[in-house]
Parts: structure tokens; sequence; C-alpha cells
């Protein structure tokens, strides 16, 4: 449910008031960026992928009718001028050898103990085909299919990238804890 | 395990929130800025189209009333040189039958008199009619000094009676009957071609009054539909072009309205775009406004020249949130920039044709005498608002020559006064800032004057 408030910035945007898109600027993108910068391979990237998505926004911002959160709104919106700028980048698939890994047999606790800073660290140390469709599937809770139909690639693909990538976390995992004792 | 492994990262990442350069808005708000700008000039285009179409509309239909107007007239006047031929037929074979009766009555009864007193109720239909048209028919049995009968025929004419009596020639008549009757023929025939070309000047009256009615009464001027006919087509005429007027060379325009001035940046150095961003995002466009008093100078023809003076206010809105620290409340800094001058206008003008209704289209270059700025500008460097006054003022004092096209429709209200209504569009070539100034910034300006013109006697 909306407050009154966010309900009346949301309109006032809509009308292209200056001052109600800079709350709603002000309130929703820090939040934005920590999706943009899960999708960018750097952080300069990611404020292109954020300055982009809020110009989409106040241009899409019509479309909006208050049904569902607003802020998954904007966070899908987000996601998929993420994935544009990744594949106006021609990202070509990185194979990062993963194929040799075995299977981990880490403790699932370990990643319970570590903070959101290290997660994200993790998650942005990930080869970058493999990082967009953990994200999209892990974290956004989008299906094969979708991914599949938003990077353009098989749906056995976004299977296979996806648990190659749990099992390259896996292993970062294990590397910290050995370090670690 | 890997669910679980994606719950933990979902519930940890999921609300993730990630700081943000404070810079990064100025590039969206500069974007936003520039969209906002676009939507106002679709906007001032759509609303200039219409009421373009509007006049347009306004000026067609009104030509074509006045169109309407002078056909209904050439109709009347038609109708009018035809009409009395017949008539004029008609009325001469009655008379004649009647006089022919008359002659053999008084070759019986001696009684011409009382008999031709009786030829006065054959006539009475023309009388009659003569009498309700106008009373002018006073004349038309004048004069007839043998005709003692046609005299006291016309007893039944009202005014002819008085006229005709004053003769006081009819003492022979009686001795004399065939001359009597020569010159009852005479008198009759007279009679009837003296009445029928007072009925056409009656005809021509009663035909004006019976047709003004169906004219367009709201479109003629008081003065017009209180004059007969021909008087109103003098009035008109005098109105429909200036060189008809005897020398009412001189007009005076009294105008006023408001206007939009459009802001346009240009940068000369990419490494100014900060400056670019910043002025972009804290400048809005206010309603600006326009005043003028010009003095017209009327040609041969449709041309004119018109000149005077031109006060032109350019209204932004200066609008910025300071905030120093992140702990401290956002300070939102207002203030109404405004650009003043003063300005001569050297305009060409070109009259369409038209009565009450006319349109003039003008264009010419407008001379700045002086130009003053109060306000403030955003300097991004220190990223602090700055004022316009003194050192830091970037604004020349004389922006130079600026072209005007605008379109009047001139309305005439009668006594020589006229309402205005002028859209007008004038666009400034110069940038209005120093030459030293990283930024060029030239407007054009869109504005609906409306006000009122006196043509000097």
């Amino acid at each position: 449910m909306l407050s009154m408030s966010e309900k009346e910035l949301i309109e006032g945007a809509k009308k292209r008031d200056a001052r109600s898109q800079r709350a709603l600027f002000d309130r929703y993108s820090p939040v934005l960026m920590g999706v943009c910068l899960r999708y960018c391979r750097n952080r300069a990237e990611a404020e292109d992928a954020l300055q982009e998505s809020f110009i989409r926004i106040f241009d899409k911002l019509h479309l909006y009718d208050f049904k569902g959160s607003f802020e998954g709104w904007l966070k899908r919106l987000t996601v998929n001028v993420a994935l544009k700028s990744y594949q106006l980048k021609r990202f070509t698939h990185e194979q990062s050898g993963l194929e040799a890994v075995p299977e981990g047999s880490g403790d699932p606790t370990a990643y319970a103990r570590l903070g959101e800073q290290e997660l994200m660290g993790l998650v942005m140390s990930l080869p970058e085909g493999y990082r967009l469709v953990f994200n999209l599937y892990a974290i956004e809770g989008y299906s094969h299919k979708e991914i599949a139909q938003a990077l353009g690639i098989q749906e056995a693909s976004s299977r296979s990238q996806l648990l190659k990538a749990r099992k390259l976390l896996q292993r970062k995992i294990e590397n910290q804890q050995r370090i670690a004792i | 395990m890997s669910n679980q492994m994606d719950k933990i990262f979902r519930e940890k990442l999921g609300r993730y929130k990630a700081p943000v350069e404070p810079d990064l808005w100025a590039a969206i708000a500069a974007d936003q800025a520039r969209k906002r700008r676009k939507s106002r000039l679709l906007k001032i285009a759509m609303y200039s189209s219409l009421l373009l179409l509007v006049l347009s509309f306004a000026y067609i239909a009104y030509t074509a009333s006045n169109n309407q107007l002078n056909n209904t007239r050439i109709d009347n006047t038609t109708i009018v040189n035809n009409e009395p031929a017949d008539t004029k037929k008609t009325n001469t074979t009655a008379l004649s039958n009647t006089i022919s009766d008359n002659k053999a009555t008084v070759s019986n009864d001696g009684k011409v008199t009382s008999e031709v007193a009786n030829t006065s109720t054959s006539i009475p239909t023309n009388a009659a009619s003569a009498n309700q048209l106008k009373p002018t028919t006073t004349q038309s049995a004048s004069n007839e000094s043998n005709a003692r009968n046609a005299a006291q025929a016309s007893n039944n004419l009202p005014q002819p009676q008085s006229t005709s009596s004053d003769n006081g020639s009819n003492n022979n008549s009686s001795s004399n009957n065939s001359n009597n009757f020569s010159g009852v023929t005479t008198s009759i025939a007279e009679h009837t071609s003296i009445e029928t070309t007072t009925k056409k000047t009656a005809r021509t009256q009663f035909s004006a009054t019976a047709q003004l009615p169906r004219l367009p009464l709201p479109l003629l001027s008081p003065r017009a539909v209180a004059l007969p006919e021909l008087e109103a087509a003098n009035v008109e005429e005098q109105g429909n072009g200036f060189s008809k007027s005897n020398g009412k060379r001189f007009e005076i325009d009294l105008l006023a309205g408001p206007a939009y001035a459009n802001q346009m940046f240009r940068l000369e150095d990419e490494s100014h775009r900060d400056l670019l961003a910043a002025r972009e995002i804290s400048e809005f466009p206010e309603v600006s406004f326009l005043a003028g008093l010009r003095v017209a100078y009327r040609l041969k023809g449709p041309w004119s020249l018109r000149s005077g003076l031109l006060y032109t206010q350019i209204r932004n809105q200066f609008e910025y949130e300071q905030r120093n620290s992140s702990s401290e409340p956002t300070i939102l800094i207002k203030s109404s920039n405004r650009i003043q001058m003063l300005e001569i206008p050297l305009l060409a003008s070109y009259e369409l044709p038209g009565k009450r209704f006319r349109l003039a289209v003008n264009a010419g270059p407008v001379i700045n005498i002086a130009t003053t700025t109060n306000g403030r500008y955003l300097l991004p460097d220190l990223m602090r608002p700055v004022s316009l006054k003194g050192e830091e003022n970037i604004y020349r004092n004389n922006v130079g020559i600026s072209y005007q096209a605008s379109l009047t429709a001139a309305y005439d209200l009668g006594m020589g006064n006229s309402l205005l209504i002028e859209p007008t569009f004038k666009s400034y070539r110069k940038s209005f800032t120093k030459d030293s100034y990283a930024l060029g910034e030239r407007y054009w300006l869109a504005g609906l004057q409306i006000g009122l013109r006196h043509r000097i006697r």
C-alpha cells in the first residue's frame, strides 16, 4: 500500500515536476544503485546504468498504475536497462574454467555469516555471464525462461550458467574460510 | 543447499543500498529540463497553430459575409432599376384607359370634374402605394396649370393637392373641354412620368429599408445601420482603404500581453559542461511580458511602416536546493530572474483587404536600446548561487538587433478605434551573455498581445 506522500510524489513526477522527481531520486537511487552494481562490471558502468534507468523511469512513469509495489516496478525497469546495456556491449560469454571445479561440500551457513558487502564482493567477482544469470534467478526471482528471453540465450544455457555460478561462489567461500583459518 | 544459498543472497542483497554520487542527479535533471522545454515548445506550437487557424477562419468567414452583403446590395439595385419599367408601363396603360373613359363621360354629361374625380379612383392603386412609400409624391401633380380636373383628381392624393392648388389657373376649364381633355391627357401623362420617377426614388428607399433587417446586422457599425444605404456605403468606403481616407495616415497602437521566452544555451567549450548542466537544471521559464506603443505611417496601397517603443521582460525562475551536509535539511533557494529591455521596432506592415475585420502581417528588425538584468544563477565550481548584479553580472547591457514578425488582427470599433490581437514572434540572434562567459545564451519569444488602435484624424 502506498503512503500518501509517495503517491503524491509519483503523481508529481508524472507531471514532470522537478521537485517530485528529485524526491523520488533521493528515495530510491541507493537501492537502484545496488541493483546496477550487481549487473555492471564496475561502479562507473553502474552509475551510467542508474542515470539511464532514472531517465527511463521518468519517461515511463505514466505507465505505472499504482498496482503492485512501486519499488518492485522500479527495480524491474532498472534491471532491464542494465541488461540492455549488457547486450549493447556485446558481452561474449566468458569461460572461467569452472568445468573442472569439483562440486563443493561447504557449509551453507558460511554464507549466512557474511555481511552484505562481502556477499556483494563475491557476486561482483563472478564472470559476467554467471553474474547476470545468478542475479536474475537468485536475487530478482526471474525464471529461466524469462532469463533466456532477456539475455537472448537458451534456457539450458541459463540453467548451466546458474549452476556454474553457484559452484564458483561456493569455492570462493571455501577459499575465504581456509584463509581465515 | 542451492535454495538456501539463493535465499541468503536474496535476503541480504535484495535491499542492498549503495551510495550515489550527488552530481548524478544533475545529468538526469538536465535531461528532464530539456524534455520539459520540448514539451512546452510543442504546446506553444499547438496553441499558435490553433490561434492562426481561428484567425484565418474568422477572416475567411468575414470576407465571405462581406461578399454576400455586396451581392445583396447589387441585387437590390437591380430590382429597383427593373421594377419601375414594368410599373410605368402598367400605370400608363391604366391611365390611358381611364382617360378614354373620361373623355366619353365628359362628352355625354359635361360633368368633367365629377367624372374625372372618378378617374382619380382608378389611380389610387398607384397613388396610395406612392403615398405609402414616401410623401415625396407632393411633386407629382404640381405645375399642371391646365389640368384642373387632374388637380381635382388628385384630391385623393394627400399631399399633391396642396401643391397643385397653388397654380390657381383652373378658371377656364369648363369652357374649353376639348382643350381640357388634351390638357388632362398631357397632364396625366406627365403626372405618370413624374410619379414613376418619384416612385423609383421611393422604392429605392423602400428597398433599402426592407432589405437591411435581413443583413448580418451585428457586422455593421451603428453608424452604417442608422444611415441610408448610400450614406452607409460611403462610410464603409471611407474605411475600406486608407488611401481613400483623405490623409488619415497615422495610427497609434497600444499593445501588451504575455509571452513565452525560450532560453537556449550554447556550449563553446566541452570543459564547461557542468556549467551548462547547472544552469539547465536551476532555471525554468516563467511567463514573460511584452508591451509597446507604436505609431504607424500608412503608405499608398496596403503597406505601412510601424515604429515606437517596445518593453520586453524575460522572466526565468531560479531554483536551487542547497544542502551543506547530509545531516542538515535542504534549503530551497528561489528567485525570479528578469531581463528587461527597451527596444525600437522598425516594422513593415502589409494589410490584407477587409472591411471591419482586417489582417496585417508585420515584420522587421527591432533595435535594442538598453538591457538590464537582476536575479541569480548557479556557479558550478562553487555550487552556490550568485547575484547578477555587480561584477558577477554575466549579461550584456545591449543585445543588439533582434527580428520580429507578427500577425495583427484588427476589428473596427468605430470612431477610428480598433481592437487588436497580435500573435508575435521575436528572435534574438546575439547571445545575451558577455563574450568572456563560457556559455552562450540566446532567446526567442512567442507572445500574444492585445491592444487598441486609434486612427489620427
